[in-house]
């Protein structure tokens, strides 16, 4: 008998030992998630946006967006094809996507269940050759810059370290690959892309978008593929490009269109101009704060920032189901595509 | 506690609803998977033989003498262990980088290659070899060192039998801590060489690439590797390395 009541009491004391804390832990969690829900979450404003908007976002937009709405800016920087893919995997949800390009957004629009529905074109970009003016090769480099010698003569040199993103994770790796390939046609040269970059995911030039300044301002790499607004805010010399490479150019598109990038997924990109664009995906959970900080990006204050640090702004252009879109955003929308 | 145990252990059952058989038998065959596994393997042992030559008298001086900056020593070497890895790799790249005064006078690539890969692992974990070598050589009665040399032996001899056999449970545990963090380093080897890759960036870049299942090939490798140095571990930690002969 004696037994049978310490054997119950035994078998109790262990699954209280299991359940309880587990019933607390859950008990714990909802109630953190009603705190958060009465206090702080919808003051938080999510953007994820694309790795080369990092000093933009963080040291101009953040503050202005903040005090002119009282919202809580939470940015998140990476290549924009990788935000693409988190956000399809169910690893983030943020509230905004701002994209270097519009594939990554349109692959969201594409999926089954679409994860977006629209998205806006708001700026253009243009790459450029950054480059450290410390390196070995910066007088030959600035030479370039001023058009004294070819710039792929000088990144072509025996010894020259090339930095680049990865092509399978950022807009900006793919059109590097792209314009380099452009260039073989423009200077009719066919050698010039394999002389600069090698493989297209050479494993040498390949860094993350995060860390590639450090590498290039430590002197790992001589020069790196960058936007012309990411060089400017990073204050870094650079070499502009032609037009007909720097994919900077509408008028140029069927120029560019001659040369495509095969992702490991089995997508093609194809050569375009390079745009800018946001799309706020369904899984937003902060609607109001979401459509407050598009309509910053849209205003004529967000504008001003904007172009302040080198971004070329265009008309804003709306791409996919404008039923979707929120009436306040798009009266801001003029065209549509 | 027990709450504790399953946070631990919970993430290793998530995962292994992410792995396809057939995904994963085809990703352990690519090439930059066993290139990087390899690296890693070979890179986290030099550091660890480099940690230990330096780092095991450097613990028993902190062990077994008094002298005035044996504070401000005893909190350098802790350092490492307290700095976020990349703000350490961040430094090592103002030491080591094409720039520095060192990467100017000696012409080896100290980064973007396995050397920069055997600095950053050998930064980061040499406290995980020192601190529990120190605390071996720190448990030794005194009394051991007065008997040996009473009995003739010189101070160095001293070291090598009397010491050195007494503390080397503490000092595997040390070599074991330091190896399997070298494995797993990132931070600080992202900055001085994010090529060739390490088995944690080639986990990195995967992850990034295709998500959790593109990565899967290379965390299980890490698992494995995690499960035999645990084993080794327990061994150790049951003094059965004593009766294999060590």
């Amino acid at each position: 008998m004696f037994i049978k009541i310490t054997r119950f009491y035994s078998k109790t004391i262990l699954l209280s030992a299991i359940f309880l804390p587990i019933i607390f832990f859950i008990f714990f969690s909802f109630s953190i998630k009603e705190l958060y829900a009465n206090n702080t979450i919808d003051k938080d404003v999510s953007v994820m946006y694309a790795g080369s908007l990092v000093n933009i976002f963080e040291n101009e937009i953040k503050s202005v967006f903040q005090n002119l709405t009282g919202y809580n800016f939470i940015g998140e920087g990476k290549g924009s094809m990788q935000i693409s893919n988190m956000i399809l995997d169910g690893f983030r949800k943020s509230d905004v996507f701002v994209s270097a390009d519009t594939t990554p957004i349109e692959r969201l629009i594409n999926h089954t269940p679409s994860i977006a529905n629209w998205l806006v074109k708001f700026g253009s970009a243009e790459l450029v050759i950054a480059y450290n003016p410390q390196s070995p090769f910066a007088s030959d480099l600035m030479k370039a810059s001023h058009g004294e010698i070819p710039w792929y003569q000088v990144l072509g040199k025996e010894g020259f370290k090339f930095g680049r993103t990865d092509p399978e994770l950022d807009p900006k790796g793919y059109y590097t690959v792209i314009a380099a390939k452009l260039a073989n046609i423009y200077y009719n040269d066919s050698t010039i892309k394999d002389k600069i970059l090698g493989e297209d995911r050479n494993k040498e030039q390949i860094f993350p978008e995060e860390i590639l300044k450090s590498i290039l301002d430590s002197g790992q790499i001589d020069a790196t593929a960058a936007y012309k607004h990411e060089a400017i805010a990073k204050d870094l010399p650079y070499i502009t490009l032609p037009d007909q490479i720097n994919l900077s150019e509408p008028n140029y598109t069927n120029f560019y269109n001659k040369i495509s990038y095969k992702l490991g997924t089995g997508e093609t990109i194809s050569g375009n101009s390079i745009f800018f664009s946001f799309t706020i995906p369904n899984t937003v959970e902060n609607i109001e704060g979401a459509v407050s900080f598009v309509k910053f990006l849209l205003s004529e204050n967000g504008k001003k920032v904007l172009e302040q640090v080198g971004l070329s702004l265009i008309k804003p252009i709306l791409q996919g189901d404008i039923h979707q879109l929120k009436p306040e955003i798009l009266s801001l929308v003029p065209e549509h595509n | 506690m027990l709450i504790l145990v399953i946070y631990i252990i919970y993430p290793f059952f998530g995962f292994l609803f992410v792995i396809e058989p057939a995904n994963l038998i085809e990703s352990l065959k690519r090439t930059e998977i066993q290139d990087s596994v390899i690296l890693s393997l070979t890179t986290a042992t030099i550091s660890t033989i480099l940690v230990s030559i330096f780092g095991i008298p450097l613990a028993f001086v902190l062990a077994r003498f008094q002298f005035k900056a044996k504070f401000l020593i005893r909190m350098i070497v802790i350092l490492p262990l307290v700095l976020p890895p990349l703000a350490s790799g961040t430094m090592l790249l103002g030491v080591f980088g094409p720039y520095s005064l060192l990467g100017k006078i000696i012409p080896v690539d100290f980064t973007q290659s396995v050397i920069g890969v055997v600095i950053a692992q050998t930064y980061v974990a040499s406290p995980f070899l020192i601190l529990p070598t120190q605390a071996a050589f720190e448990s030794i009665p005194e009394r051991y060192e007065i008997v040996a040399r009473t009995l003739g032996k010189k101070k160095w001899q001293v070291f090598f039998s009397v010491y050195l056999p007494l503390a080397r449970i503490g000092i595997l545990i040390g070599l074991l801590m330091a190896w399997i963090r070298s494995i797993g380093e990132l931070g600080a080897t992202m900055m001085m060489a994010y090529n060739p890759h390490t088995v944690s960036i080639q986990i990195f870049e995967d992850n990034a690439i295709g998500g959790i299942r593109n990565s899967v090939a290379g965390i299980i490798l890490v698992i494995i590797i995690a499960l035999v140095a645990l084993t080794v571990f327990v061994l150790i930690r049951r003094q059965q390395i004593l009766k294999l002969g060590w």
